[in-house]
């Protein structure tokens, strides 16, 4: 026997529907995993059994973005990837986070040449970036936290970005 | 293997005079030529000495070196069977006309090799059906593997446009504040001003 014992029949809450929403958002980010190298194995490694990121209700890993609010880029963009990224990134539903895990998506890594993406944010919005090359699952862990920060921070009467 | 059957042993005399060069080095036999000679000597090798596999397609930019010519191009060519072979036949091509003719009708696999040493190097294969880019995107106007072209690019890493949030939704921007788009405002201040800078190692 839980919490229901001690509100007997058909207790009530008072909330306010603004928390309601983020409270319910941010504990079910649905994310869209865009591996392109090494960070997307710590990616997996944080989706997998050991550090268990369902613990935090983000889980359900959607492969396309129109079911999905946090797109998580791991790992580096070329210049013939970004345009990919780009309309993948548009075809999410808002509201909607982005995650920049890594040096290579953040900053272009050690990778500074023709072909790299300097950093994903140049091109598009980007809400939390991780640090580390790769970083570890931990590191994912505390960046979804952020995310669930900001997402408790949302006001459902403006949208995310302001009107 | 290449000590037992000398790649170029069975070659004719007329043949044999084309052959610049021969180096062995660590069991590696490198035969070279000069560009239009490529040709002969590569259909002997294919139908009279039975190498029936080329191993791969790809070219040295040797600028600023002394060498004969600017690029050569390489062959990689194997034999199987019961004489064993492989070698590289190196041939050299001038930077003012960096045309050869192609080989994919003695060899199917260099279709793919002929693509990317184009992509990379700008080198023209004359005969080749499908000379499109291979890595590169389509609309990319430079030759990267160029020893002259530089490691960070001339801006081509900066061509797109943003996704910006307005109101509710997402929009595509051009950027104002640097020169974009391959193609376009490839001349300006701002664009040699770009250039130099993404030329500059960062601090």
């Amino acid at each position: 026997m839980g919490l229901e014992s001690l509100f007997g029949g058909e207790g009530f809450l008072t909330t306010t529907v603004n928390s309601i929403v983020n409270w319910g958002r941010k504990n079910a980010l649905w994310p869209m995993p865009f591996g392109t190298a090494c960070c997307a194995i710590e990616m997996m490694a944080t989706f997998s059994g050991r550090y268990d990121i369902s613990r935090f209700g983000a889980e359900v890993v959607r492969f396309s973005p129109r079911q999905a609010d946090l797109l998580i880029v791991s790992g580096r963009i070329c210049i013939k990837m970004m345009p990919v990224l780009q309309k993948i990134y548009r075809q999410m539903p808002e509201p909607k986070w982005v995650i920049s895990m890594g040096a290579c998506a953040s900053c272009g890594g050690v990778f500074d040449t023709y072909t790299m993406i300097q950093g994903v944010d140049q091109f598009m919005p980007v809400d939390v970036y991780v640090p580390g090359c790769p970083p570890r699952p931990e590191s994912l862990l505390d960046a979804l936290f952020e995310i669930q920060k900001l997402v408790g921070e949302e006001r459902i009467d403006s949208g995310k970005h302001g009107s | 293997m290449s000590e037992q059957y000398p790649a170029h042993a069975d070659l004719p005399s007329s043949l044999q005079e084309l052959i610049l060069d021969t180096i062995e080095h660590r069991g590696q036999t490198q035969l070279s030529c000069k560009a239009p000679d490529h040709r002969s000597l590569l259909e002997n090798f294919r139908h009279q000495q039975g190498y029936d596999f080329l191993v791969d397609v790809t070219a040295i930019d040797y600028l600023g070196k002394d060498t004969l010519e600017r690029f050569e191009v390489v062959y990689v060519l194997r034999r199987r069977g019961a004489r064993p072979d492989q070698f590289r036949l190196h041939v050299w091509l001038g930077e003012s006309d960096p045309t050869l003719s192609s080989v994919v009708d003695l060899w199917d696999s260099a279709r793919w090799g002929e693509r990317e040493t184009h992509d990379m190097f700008g080198i023209v294969f004359e005969g080749n059906p499908d000379l499109r880019r291979l890595l590169m995107p389509e609309d990319f106007p430079a030759f990267p593997l160029l020893k002259d072209y530089p490691l960070t690019g001339r801006g081509e890493r900066r061509q797109f446009p943003r996704v910006v949030p307005r109101g509710d939704r997402m929009v595509e921007e051009e950027p104002t504040d640097y020169p974009t788009s391959i193609g376009r405002g490839m001349h300006t201040p701002e664009y040699i001003e770009e250039v130099e800078r993404d030329s500059k190692p960062r601090e």
